[in-house]
């Protein structure tokens, strides 16, 4: 008999790692939106993050633990607004134009560079960042019934921080106004003023950027290692799919019910089906896109006849 | 009771827009616009008239420099705006100048909202405040007021094109090149929308340009139209010399010569090469 307290903490858990799988959804989300590219790299720019925020916190600039570690991420963002600079211009603006398939094939080749330069700059073993343990204690947080990993309060606050002013941006601004406008029709978008190319670099900027950040909370979590590009793919696609491919509060929505499901019945189904767990986003997304084929928040298109 | 941020600018008489001998090549052969030469006055009404795949279209988009985005050049002449070379430009580059193109067929943003949908116009482009910039344009299209939180998708035909006029407005910019507005709308509708356009460019003293086939609305509200044909301009001058003139006659307006007219009386310009030279 599974006790009623260990399934709220299972809930909670499941809900607080589902945020990050809403912010590397995010940055899948946005890349097919504005740019059209189904980014199958996704989960080599987490780890790229991951090892870029290790390699500036093993640098120490900052001797608190805490503050090292934050302005690591800082650091590592900066740069991979760089690398976004990079990744469109070079690999991805004389593409424009192609099919889908090669725009997909070219991320395909994106990730394994990025991946190999992992490799080659850090090895294969297994890492963590420096005084982990003092940066996010051992010992959970207890409110109430409930036991929270301090990673998960990190992981709350930053997806919370991210979406809220992403959100903001997005909905509210004329800048979010003009990405969307790029995303429905560039050519009349160009007419009005709007430069299509700096609209896909920055939403290159801003995916490089979730995915950057999404990389400390996963090489908290598991450690920092290869095996965090497959989790984050793995993870942020189906959270996208559920979502609907290119709706960004949908992005977030579709992590939380994975978290949801993977930490509660996957982690009971696991017991008797060794596996499952990894399954599970996959299932969920199918009965997803039976029941909602655009899914939860996909832009349904307006045909008026 | 307009409010005309425009007036407090300096005019600047004569002509600040000119084509000279344009030539416009797409991908990478095919010559659609064979050396077209305009001059538009600052604060005039412009038409563009003729049929179908003349080329009145791909004159806009050669000025506004979307035909970038179709694999199209200018590979011969120039189109000078305010003293400068603008031709080949891209359409955003010339879209800041001051020069916005609106495509034919209503291409509203669909999933935006029409009051978002009108503040798209306003990126980089910023010259005031968006809130009175919208109230600047809701002046003009009251209707896009009453429905400014819908979806523009839902918007009926008129209201869309009214939309995109909109859109185009709320920059302020000096010249608008106007695609085929009156596309698929009732008479009545394509009344309204003429008539706010006549306005806009009273008030605002906004340069029109307007490509259409619905020739006696045009040449109503313009003060100079041309004809093209076959990617040339083949007739030009006010509108009254047009509307007089027997070919435009038969040939645009139907009301010329009674009964039935065989082809072969209709002069046509294609045929008659005047223009070689």
């Amino acid at each position: 008999m599974v006790e009623a307290s260990s399934i709220l903490n299972a809930v909670i858990i499941g809900l607080a790692s589902g945020t990050i799988y809403g912010v590397m959804a995010l940055s899948f989300v946005l890349l097919y939106r504005i740019a059209r590219v189904v980014n199958i790299a996704v989960g080599d720019m987490v780890l790229l993050g991951a090892y870029l925020i290790l390699f500036f916190a093993e640098l120490h600039l900052v001797p608190n633990p805490v503050l090292n570690i934050l302005v690591a991420a800082l650091l590592a963002s900066l740069l991979s607004v760089a690398l976004a600079l990079f990744t469109e211009r070079a690999l991805f603006k004389p593409l424009y134009g192609q099919p889908v398939l090669t725009l997909i094939m070219m991320t395909v080749a994106l990730g394994l560079l990025l991946r190999g330069a992992t490799i080659i700059g850090w090895g294969t073993t297994l890492r963590v960042f420096p005084n982990q343990n003092e940066i996010w204690p051992l010992h959970p947080l207890e409110i109430g019934p409930v036991k929270l990993p301090y990673v998960y309060v990190w992981s709350i606050t930053g997806a919370l921080l991210i979406f809220g002013a992403f959100l903001y941006i997005f909905r509210k601004t004329i800048f979010g106004i003009a990405m969307r406008a790029v995303s429905l029709d560039p050519e009349v978008a160009a007419a009005h003023g709007i430069t299509i190319s700096k609209m896909y670099i920055y939403s290159w900027i801003i995916a490089y950027v979730a995915a950057v950040l999404s990389g400390l909370i996963l090489g908290a979590i598991n450690g920092i290692n290869i095996i965090i590009s497959d989790l984050g793919l793995s993870r942020a696609l189906p959270a996208a799919l559920i979502g609907g491919i290119d709706s960004p509060s949908g992005a977030l929505l579709g992590g939380l019910i994975l978290g949801l499901i993977e930490h509660t019945l996957g982690t009971y189904l696991n017991i008797y089906l060794p596996g499952i767990r990894d399954v599970i986003p996959y299932l969920v997304l199918l009965v997803v896109l039976i029941i909602k084929p655009y899914g939860l928040f996909g832009t349904v298109r307006i045909e008026r006849v | 009771m307009f409010i005309s941020p425009k007036l407090t600018r300096d005019a600047m008489p004569g002509n600040f827009l000119i084509l000279n001998n344009v030539e416009v090549t797409f991908d990478p052969f095919i010559l659609v616009i064979k050396g077209v030469s305009m001059e538009v006055e600052k604060g005039s009404i412009v038409a563009l008239l003729g049929a179908n795949g003349m080329g009145k279209s791909t004159i806009l988009k050669a000025i506004s420099g979307v035909i970038r985005l179709e694999r199209g050049r200018v590979t011969k002449g120039y189109i000078e705006f305010n003293g400068r070379r603008i031709e080949n430009m891209m359409p955003d580059a010339v879209a800041r100048l001051g020069i916005t193109y609106v495509h034919e067929g209503r291409h509203v943003f669909e999933e935006l909202t029409v009051e978002e949908d009108i503040l798209s116009g306003l990126y980089g482009r910023r010259k005031m405040d968006p809130k009175d910039a919208l109230e600047f344009v809701y002046n003009y299209f009251p209707r896009l007021k009453e429905r400014r939180k819908i979806r523009s998708g839902y918007l009926s035909g008129g209201e869309q094109q009214m939309l995109v006029i909109a859109r185009a407005l709320i920059s302020q910019p000096d010249v608008l090149l106007l695609d085929e507005p009156s596309l698929g709308l009732f008479p009545s509708v394509i009344n309204e929308i003429f008539d706010i356009v006549k306005k806009i460019n009273e008030y605002e003293g906004l340069t029109v340009i307007l490509a259409e086939q619905n020739v006696k609305k045009a040449l109503e509200i313009a003060d100079y139209g041309y004809v093209v044909e076959g990617g040339k301009i083949v007739l030009d001058g006010t509108p009254e010399k047009l509307m007089n003139n027997p070919d435009v006659q038969d040939y645009y307006l139907g009301i010329g010569r009674a009964g039935r007219i065989s082809y072969q009386d209709v002069k046509s310009y294609k045929r008659r090469k005047r223009w070689i030279s």
